[in-house]
């Protein structure tokens, strides 16, 4: 396209012979500014234009610009933008207007009486078109008041703000990672666009933090972490869809209020300040109390009802456990619905009872069994039972050993031996530390503890093969700690000889009894 | 543990030899001796009182006594060896000997044949057989022997005497008399001096066993 003669017009035709600068108004509806901008495209009005003439372009695309005239020859004229070089900058705000290019009725004027003497005030453009008398159809900037002061100002008051797209708070730095404590409205601080009003900390991982969430969800969130909707560290959750509220700590829920009415604490640490005057059940009997531990602060369980007795009735085969050094009982552990089945306790005194008879009673003075006779004040392990006492019971290893001495005893000595040779071999003894082979046919037999007198019984048996003979024995001497024995014979039923064949066939078994 | 133990009558010069018997019943007769020899006593305590009045008024104190015995401490001393020896000697040793010494069972005669001529008469371990004892032994046994063909033979002298069996009589008188005269080889050998000799010791048993016959 090229310049349209008739949509250049002069502005300032009319005018008063004051105003000498010429303004022009040229509107294309085909070219562009662009187009219109490019050098001689005003030359066909060399003729008319003078240096530094003023046009006001309106081009087809939208924009506007003043220009004025640079340079003019005879063939060609140069524009460019207007700049402080025209020398009729300045112009009474009563002369000044701006008209309509349509209806040159419709004017614009700048008032700046209010301004104080001596100063200038400027109006700054936004780098972009903008239509004062409707600011909302504006879609991509923002208005940035720096500096001043608002106050006084009403949002809405007759409409509501339809669409907020974002609001940098107060204090707020220019990115998230500021340092400050800021607070944003946005609805996309995790690019989901589901919260309406998200308040952010300048770190998104190191300070508290709000979130409502639309009514879909119903979130409302206080965490580090909130739009999880997980029991985050320092996190209350109230969450319509699963109609409770939460808190938690270190990824674990402390505590839930759930829609059912319940409230569930896992730990409920009231630490400091006084918890008094709680009564449960006072209307109606506390029927159960599910409480994982009881710590009591004071030292009685007791009850209101005279005579009543108190039960811990654990579960199923649930135990009681008391796990305490000491337990302490008044006087009586019975059995339940057999009560003359007890122990009872005393000063310095037990006594283990059934049928209310005494079976096992202990005291100082020692363990009684069945409630009469002999107590026992101790255990002995004397094998000898030197002690001779008649409160003391005996181990079983120390009776063992001193029946088996005192059937040694009984026995008092015994030996059996056999001439099988020039030397006796001894099978079995009782009190008998040696046999002395003193002669033919005679043996003196020394005992290991002498025997209180000599007035003990001898027995003889002897064993042989030879029928016709009587054999006896003839004590040479007697003492208390050995016997001499002389082994004899009644020779073809006369004469009583000496035993001279003990060499290979006798053998002897001599006992003293007392 | 223990050998055996050889001692010596003065008055008669035998030989009694002592074997031990149980050295374990020795060494727990020991300790229960030493254990007797600690014993504590008991010890009486009050255990409880209570204080009455009798009749007139005048309170007295009654009290439960009991016997408290001391923990009993035994002398648990071990018992050694030269204990278990010094018991077993002391038991056994009768008194009026003055030496005794211990022998093994190879120093012992195999056989108890001599076993009253046992003597103890040299340096070594050893025990003796006198030759001496030995044919006194003998003497004895064929004498025992003798004398009970004897017997017979007084009996058949009488049967032949009533019969007047003169010839019978007459060979009777001569075997009597060899009886009689039986022992004097016996008697005859000499053996003063002699020990362990068992040539002599064999001779001794030869004659012991002679032969007596009273047949007629």
């Amino acid at each position: 396209m090229a310049f349209e003669l008739t949509n250049f017009n002069n502005v300032t035709s009319g005018q008063s012979s004051d105003f000498e600068a010429k303004i022009w108004a040229y509107a294309s509806d085909t070219d562009t500014l662009e187009t219109v901008s490019t050098a001689g495209y005003f030359n066909q009005m060399k003729h008319a234009l003078a240096a530094d003439n003023l046009i006001y372009i309106s081009a087809s695309d939208g924009r506007a610009i003043y220009y004025v005239t640079s340079a003019l020859s005879a063939d060609s004229v140069t524009i460019a933008e207007l700049s402080e070089s025209p020398s009729h900058s300045e112009f009474s705000d009563s002369n000044f207007r701006i008209y309509d290019n349509g209806d040159n009725t419709k004017k614009i004027a700048f008032e700046a009486s209010s301004i104080s003497t001596g100063t200038t005030r400027t109006l700054t453009m936004p780098d972009f078109d903008i239509t004062l008398a409707n600011m909302a159809a504006q879609s991509s900037s923002s208005v940035n008041i720096d500096g001043g002061t608002i106050d006084g100002v009403t949002i809405g008051a007759s409409n509501k703000i339809t669409s907020l797209t974002s609001f940098w708070g107060l204090f707020e730095s220019d990115t998230d990672s500021g340092s400050f404590a800021p607070i944003r409205v946005t609805n996309n601080i995790d690019n989901t666009a589901t919260s309406a009003i998200y308040v952010l900390s300048g770190s998104s991982t190191s300070y508290a933090n709000i979130s409502f969430e639309n009514d879909t969800s119903s979130i409302f969130d206080i965490g580090v972490n909130p739009s999880s909707h997980a029991e985050a560290d320092n996190s209350f959750i109230w969450n319509y869809a699963n109609q409770d509220i939460r808190f938690g700590t270190n990824n674990t829920v402390r505590a839930v209020l759930s829609g059912a009415g319940t409230f569930q604490i896992t730990t409920v640490d009231i630490n400091g300040g006084t918890v008094d005057g709680i009564t449960l059940g006072t209307n109606s009997a506390v029927t159960e109390a599910q409480i994982d531990n009881i710590n009591i602060n004071g030292n009685t369980i007791s009850s209101t009802d005279t005579d009543g007795t108190i039960g811990i009735t654990p579960d199923g085969s649930g135990q009681i456990h008391l796990n305490s050094d000491t337990v302490t009982f008044h006087q009586d552990i019975s059995h339940s619905g057999d009560t003359d089945n007890k122990i009872s306790f005393g000063a310095d005194t037990q006594n283990y009872l059934t049928s209310g008879s005494s079976r096992l009673d202990i005291s100082d003075s020692g363990v009684r069994l069945g409630g009469a006779n002999t107590r026992v004040t101790t255990v002995l392990d004397e094998d000898d039972m030197a002690s001779d006492s008649n409160t003391s019971l005996i181990t079983q290893q120390s009776l063992k050993s001193f029946v088996e001495t005192e059937a040694d005893t009984i026995l008092k000595a015994g030996l059996t031996w056999d001439w099988g040779s020039g030397t006796p071999d001894i099978k079995k003894s009782a009190n008998v530390s040696s046999l002395t082979d003193t002669a033919t046919g005679k043996v003196t037999v020394n005992f290991t503890s002498s025997f209180a007198d000599k007035q003990y019984f001898v027995g003889l048996g002897v064993g042989g093969n030879v029928s016709d003979q009587l054999r006896c024995i003839e004590t040479d001497t007697r003492q208390t700690g050995s016997i001499t024995i002389t082994f004899k014979y009644v020779e073809d039923g006369a004469n009583v000889v000496v035993n001279t064949a003990d060499t290979t066939r006798d053998q002897a078994l001599i006992v003293f009894t007392n | 543990m223990l050998n055996k133990l050889v001692y010596t009558d003065k008055n008669t010069g035998s030989v009694s030899v002592v074997y031990p018997v149980d050295p374990e019943k020795i060494r727990e007769s020991i300790r229960r001796e030493r254990a007797k020899e600690v014993l504590q006593p008991a010890v009486e305590k009050v255990v409880e009182y209570e204080i009455k009045a009798d009749e007139d008024g005048n309170e007295f104190r009654q009290e439960i006594v009991v016997q408290e015995y001391q923990p009993v401490v035994y002398n648990t001393d071990p018992v050694t060896d030269e204990d278990v020896i010094a018991r077993y000697i002391s038991d056994s040793i009768p008194e009026g000997i003055d030496s005794y010494r211990e022998v093994e069972s190879e120093d012992i005669p195999a056989s108890r044949e001599f076993r009253n001529a046992w003597v103890d008469v040299d340096e070594t371990t050893k025990v003796n057989v006198c030759c001496c004892k030995a044919k006194e032994v003998a003497l004895g046994e064929l004498r025992r022997k003798r004398n009970k063909e004897l017997d017979k033979s007084d009996r058949i002298l009488m049967s032949l005497l009533d019969r007047e069996e003169n010839e019978k009589l007459a060979e009777l008188r001569i075997k009597r008399q060899k009886l009689r005269d039986s022992t004097e080889k016996l008697k005859a050998l000499e053996t003063t001096g002699l020990f362990d000799d068992e040539e002599m010791l064999q001779k001794i048993r030869d004659e012991r066993e002679q032969e007596l016959d009273i047949t007629v």
